[in-house]
């Protein structure tokens, strides 16, 4: 049965779309059919992490919630389209040749993403083509990577999830939004809460982190990730932990795939 | 943290209009709608034997309903319109409906100057040469 893996953070650049590109290749690699929802429509983001740009991408997600095709068209199958030959400057991304991932992305369009903005748009229509995405392609697992704070997609993708990744960073303001997620989390009775933390400086004790942030919230830290100048030096252009798995922040999110496949 | 603000207050200002249940709206809800609502959100349609079985079989013991407390709770979710009935008698269906996601209630002037401004082409844009 196909887990929905909503990923998310209450600010802005917490690493968030690179972590869910990681999660999502990690276990495509592991054999699983994967799926990736950028429901960011405002800001989208994730495609550039697969190697996509407006010339590659043909439906998206707008143009679905607009009427005018079907969610089935907006799946772009990531193993025969961008790991494919021109993925040549991309190692990691080249790993996914073949392999079941299929990214369902926002358009990056001015005139789309204003559309819809304008317009608003049917919240049902987003929701039965989320659900029918997973069960059409038979996924394992759907990631959806959202827009950082608390907005409609946001707590829909939280309602309907089996597990809640919440990404933070060792910062106040963090600190005190993730709190204000968690309880929203709880009050949805999300069944699986994970918390994982970004951009750790490397001197910290990870472990105390862990202990700490665990103990303060009251829910497991699957990952302290550390800030890595690596990750900021590749921007973007491609899967950094297919790139470089011997990583520590790697390292880090393959033990944080690690918990997600031992979730029943 | 504005952007929370603004949202609770554009949730406030829908509520007022828009028929259907917003996001928000499932965190007030008891365990047992929710639980109804959130199976409802991933199967997208439910008949009602299915509605039985899963109220029947809830994860907490405290949240299960009998047939007649899931007849009340599907009435009260009706009666607000926050589920939907299709279809009749032996075909009977359950939906969510949820709240459509509002525009902006920017000013259409503002859409209308973007809209000239991304028409223009680059050659266009350019700042006139003395």
């Amino acid at each position: 049965m196909c887990k929905i893996v909503s990923i998310h953070s209450f600010r802005g650049g917490t690493g968030k779309s690179n972590l869910t590109a990681s999660l999502a290749a990690l276990l495509a690699m592991q054999g699983k059919r994967v799926g990736v929802v950028d429901t960011d429509i405002q800001c989208p983001g994730i495609h550039v992490l697969f190697g996509l740009d407006e010339t590659k991408m043909g439906h998206t997600l707008n143009h679905y919630l607009r009427g005018e095709c079907a969610i089935e068209d907006v799946a772009l199958a990531i193993g025969n389209n961008a790991a494919g030959d021109d993925a040549g400057d991309a190692p990691g991304r080249r790993q996914l040749r073949q392999r079941l991932l299929w990214l369902i992305p926002s358009s990056i369009e001015v005139g789309e993403i204003s559309a819809i903005l304008r317009h608003g748009y049917d919240v049902n229509r987003l929701n039965e083509g989320l659900q029918n995405v997973r069960k059409t392609l038979d996924l394992d697992y759907l990631f959806i990577d959202t827009h950082p704070g608390l907005n409609d997609e946001t707590l829909l993708s939280i309602a309907f999830s089996d597990i809640l990744l919440v990404l933070l960073r060792l910062d106040q303001q963090d600190f005190q939004g993730t709190a204000v997620t968690v309880d929203i989390a709880r009050s949805l009775d999300v069944p699986n809460l994970l918390l994982v933390v970004n951009k750790a400086l490397s001197h910290y004790d990870f472990d105390q982190i862990e202990q700490r942030v665990a103990d303060t919230y009251g829910v497991p830290v699957a990952g302290v990730l550390p800030l890595s100048e690596a990750m900021v030096d590749l921007q973007s252009a491609d899967i950094f932990a297919l790139r470089y798995p011997d990583h520590a922040w790697s390292r880090g999110v393959q033990s944080v795939a690690g918990r997600l496949l031992a979730i029943e | 943290m504005s952007g929370l603000f603004d949202d609770i207050s554009r949730k406030l200002e829908a509520q007022a209009h828009e028929p259907g249940i917003s996001a928000w709206e499932l965190t007030d809800l008891s365990p047992s709608l929710r639980a109804i609502v959130r199976a409802l959100l991933r199967e997208v349609e439910m008949s009602y034997p299915e509605l039985s079985r899963l109220a029947r079989t809830l994860p907490a013991a405290e949240s299960r309903l009998s047939q007649a407390e899931l007849d009340d709770a599907l009435q009260q979710l009706l009666s607000q319109s926050w589920i939907v009935r299709m279809g009749q008698e032996d075909t009977v269906t359950y939906r969510v409906n949820l709240r459509r996601r509002r525009g902006t209630r920017l000013s259409p002037s503002l859409w209308h100057k973007l809209e000239q401004r991304l028409s223009t082409s680059p050659a266009d844009d350019q700042p006139p040469t003395p």
